[in-house]
């Protein structure tokens, strides 16, 4: 078995390279569990990711087909880590394919495009007052003005010096 | 808003959540791009002719009742304009507000020709009637074939029909169909139309055909308005990624960020501000390396939950080693007598006590906070040169070959044992996993080392006769070693012991026996370090090398040759393994790779004494100097003159927030207590 076909929750059908489907460890399970060995053309239903964002994932698992990520298990080398530069150009998308990718790479289990998605998320966060950090994701502020001066209190300790 | 939430679109394309946030619904996922490679891009869906074909045959029913809607609405628009009783359909916005939105109502169709945006806002924020003004007033000069949208939009809404909300999608042309359902002469303006064609649209269009009837108005469009469409668009799809995401999706996130964002996390609503949890703190305590592991999950704090002690804990930590850093900072300083003019061998401490050992026979109880000596322990005939501590008992080796057993709280001896033939010189006590049982193995110039059980800790030792012949805490003497055992480490069954001998023994206490004979050093081995992290363990020798060995197989892993002089400390921290020599230098090494991080000359090249690590810091000493370094910056130097008239620097052990030194000033011993938490 070479390829492999998902199909997208709106039934678009992908063929897919094996090893690059098994990128997510949910399909790579399936396949394990389901396929017999010369089972060419396993088809497995997506319903949770729409054709647009499985295409995304799918670009994403073929570039890093051949890239060896940091253990699972090693959790500081993995949140040290910066965002590998392709990682970042491929997550330059508007929010809403951020959000969908995230959720896919999780629902997938797709480690190394969870966290990835994740630490561009806390880079939108990083350095940015509460203010920028509302105007980025279009939030409104419902704190009273006494609510936030009593917040601000307790933070005073980080202020640099 | 509200009127959005009361009739939701029969399909809808653009969802609208806030006034300016709107999202593209599954299939209808074109994607903007510029104007001339559009076409290539979007591509239209397959369906659209079955779409037609289906419609068509629901015509009679659907052209009748449109008609009679139209009418309808027609007539209530032609009175509102006229009777100005528009505001009736405007309550709730303020009275300015209706005047700038009658203003734009009186503006004619050519005039509102370009403004595609304006019906997503006016209804919703009217403040900003006076900025499209003057994007009309701009955007007039275009000359372009686009069909406004005006504040129509709104009387519709606040009609009883099930009509459906505003959304962003522009409508710049008569749709082409519009001819066989309506009859043109009822639709006047040209904001009819559009209104006209948004309702039937979203009411009677399947949403491929609503997709391709958007794709094509969209591929009428020049560049500036796709531009601006973009940027409408992009805010649109903006969202609260951190609250819409699942919980713990929303934490990986947050344990990417420092304590500098979790602050501005906590100011940004109230959603956020409940998502920084006591154990988003707990995780910065420890990837910050402002507590251990295991202090934090040790009994003390195991049952407080209230987040903001975290918090406060963290707050506290901070601060404490921002004073260490901070070289204008000052810390607090007690000084005390210790043990007159002889050397103090060893020092340990905590948040209760301070214990030190000295070649006066004595071993001292201090408290940390004020210095005061609690209780001196008389009973050894010699020298005290090696001391631990667990729980309520202080074990302690002397020169006059004994080892003894002491009662902390009552200050008594509660057992002496008898063995060694020399002077005991390093002492290590390990707790066997299995059993949980406490042992003490002690190194002598005996060339020996002995296993004895720690008695249980209320065993006062009524009944033991240090004489008796058969000691029964005595375990087993651990042979092999041909001269001075200088150096003992252990954990659970495993001890690595260096020697005089120029090797290193690793034994097995379960087998009591020697695993490996680590041979390789030309000179005496002066200390051993145990990394079970790796599964190593490394020696330094007065032969000015570091080794260090596999315990899986005993073979050298590598051999550390930058020291120039005998090195007799070794100390390993979360991000180097640290080694101190005579040469007057400290190194930091990569734990793993052993590469040579750095290198801290003390100024008078004098023999390093001691040192301690943290993962933040280092402090060392030498004869007249004490310095703290800074690990977090590959041992930056941080203060060089905290104790500027102590002689020679006997031993330094430090936590969190205290750093206690033994010294020697004018011949005699001292112990200084320096604290950073509070200002001197």
């Amino acid at each position: 078995m070479s390829e492999i076909t998902l199909t997208s929750s709106d039934n678009e059908s992908f063929k897919v390279e094996k090893k690059i489907a098994e990128r997510s460890i949910l399909i790579k399970n399936m396949i394990g569990d389901l396929a017999g060995d010369d089972d060419d053309g396993f088809e497995i239903p997506i319903p949770n990711v729409r054709s647009t964002v499985l295409k995304k994932v799918i670009e994403w698992a073929t570039h890093h087909k051949d890239t060896s990520f940091p253990d699972d298990e090693d959790e500081d080398s993995r949140k040290s880590a910066p965002v590998d530069e392709w990682d970042k150009e491929f997550l330059k998308v508007d929010q809403e394919m951020l959000y969908e990718i995230i959720l896919a790479a999780n629902y997938l289990n797709i480690r190394p495009l969870l966290d990835a998605g994740c630490k561009v998320v806390a880079e939108m966060i990083r350095g940015k007052s509460p203010e920028e950090i509302r105007r980025t994701f279009n939030i409104v502020n419902d704190f009273s003005p006494e609510e936030e001066e009593a917040i601000k209190r307790e933070n005073e300790w980080a202020e640099d010096r | 808003m509200s009127n959005q939430n009361q009739n939701p679109p029969k399909y809808p394309l653009l969802e609208a959540e806030s006034p300016f946030c709107c999202k593209i619904r599954e299939e209808d996922s074109y994607i903007l791009t510029d104007a001339p490679g559009l076409k290539n891009v979007l591509t239209l869906p397959s369906d659209l002719n079955t779409q037609k074909k289906r419609r068509s045959t629901e015509e009679p029913f659907q052209q009748k009742q449109l008609n009679n809607e139209i009418k309808r609405r027609l007539t209530l628009r032609d009175e509102d304009i006229q009777e100005g009783i528009i505001k009736e359909y405007q309550h709730d916005i303020d009275d300015r507000a209706d005047e700038e939105i009658l203003e734009v109502t009186r503006i004619t169709p050519n005039e509102l020709l370009e403004d595609p945006m304006s019906n997503i806002e006016i209804d919703q924020q009217p403040q900003q009637t006076q900025q499209q003004q003057q994007q009309q007033q701009q955007t007039q000069t275009q000359q372009q074939q686009q069909q406004p949208v005006t504040n129509g939009i709104k009387e519709y809404e606040n009609s009883e029909l099930p009509l459906p909300s505003p959304s962003a999608s522009p409508a710049q042309s008569a749709y082409d169909e519009t001819h066989l359902l309506t009859p043109e002469p009822l639709l006047t303006t040209s904001s009819d139309v559009v209104n006209f064609i948004e309702n039937f649209a979203t009411t009677s269009l399947s949403k491929s055909s609503v997709n391709s009837l958007i794709f094509k108005l969209l591929s009428s469009c020049d560049r500036s308005v796709l531009s601006d469409f973009r940027n409408t668009i992009d805010e649109g799809l903006k969202r609260d990624i951190i609250s819409n995401l699942p919980l713990e999706l929303s934490y990986k996130v947050m344990k990417f960020l420092d304590y500098k964002s979790l602050n501005n996390i906590l100011l940004v609503s109230k959603k956020w501000n409940n998502l920084i949890t006591g154990e988003f703190w707990k995780n910065l305590l420890i990837k910050d390396n402002l507590i251990t592991p295991e202090e934090l999950f040790s009994s003390n704090f195991k049952k407080i939950e209230n987040p903001s002690y975290y918090q406060s804990l963290y707050i506290k930590r901070f601060e404490l080693l921002k004073n260490w850093t901070d070289p204008t900072f000052e810390p607090k300083k007690i000084t005390v007598a210790g043990h007159g003019p002889n050397v103090v061998t060893c020092l340990q401490f905590d948040d209760e006590k301070i214990i030190s050992g000295a070649d006066d026979h004595m071993i001292n109880i201090y408290n940390p906070d004020t210095g005061e000596l609690i209780k001196s322990l008389s009973g050894h005939e010699g020298g005290v040169w090696a001391l631990k501590y667990v729980g309520n008992q202080i074990v302690s080796g002397s020169t006059d070959r004994t080892v003894r057993v002491w009662n902390l709280q009552t200050g008594k001896c509660t057992h002496i044992f008898k063995g060694h033939t020399s002077t005991i010189r390093c002492m290590e006590i390990v707790t066997i996993e299995e059993t949980g049982e406490k042992l003490i193995i002690t190194g002598s110039r005996d060339s020996t080392l002995h296993v004895w059980k720690l008695p249980n800790e209320d065993d006062q030792g009524e009944d033991f006769n240090e004489n008796d012949v058969n000691n029964p805490y005595f375990v087993c003497v651990l042979r092999g070693h041909t001269a001075s055992v200088r150096a003992v480490t252990g954990h659970g069954n495993l001890v690595v012991s260096g020697s005089y001998d120029h090797t290193v023994r690793v034994w097995d206490l379960k087998e009591r026996k020697c695993k490996f004979t680590l041979q390789g050093h030309s000179d005496r081995i002066y200390s051993t370090l145990l990394d079970l992290e790796r599964n190593r363990c490394i020696s330094a020798s007065m032969d000015s090398s570091i080794k260090v060995w596999d315990l899986s197989n005993g073979e050298c892993i590598a051999d550390l040759t930058r020291h120039t002089s005998l090195v007799g400390l070794l100390g390993l921290s979360s991000n180097y393994l640290v080694s101190a020599a005579a040469d007057g230098t400290l190194r930091g090494w990569n734990p793993t790779s052993y590469k040579n991080e750095f290198t801290l000359h003390h100024d008078n090249h004098a023999a390093i004494t001691t040192f301690h690590a943290s993962p933040n810091l280092l402090v060392s000493g030498s004869e007249n100097q004490f310095n703290v370094y800074d690990l977090r910056q590959k041992g930056k130097l941080i203060r060089s003159h905290l104790l500027p008239d102590a002689g020679q620097i006997w031993s330094t052990r430090f936590n969190h927030s205290k750093c206690i030194v033994a010294v020697e000033k004018n011949s005699q011993s001292f112990i200084e207590i320096l604290d950073f938490s509070k200002s001197a």
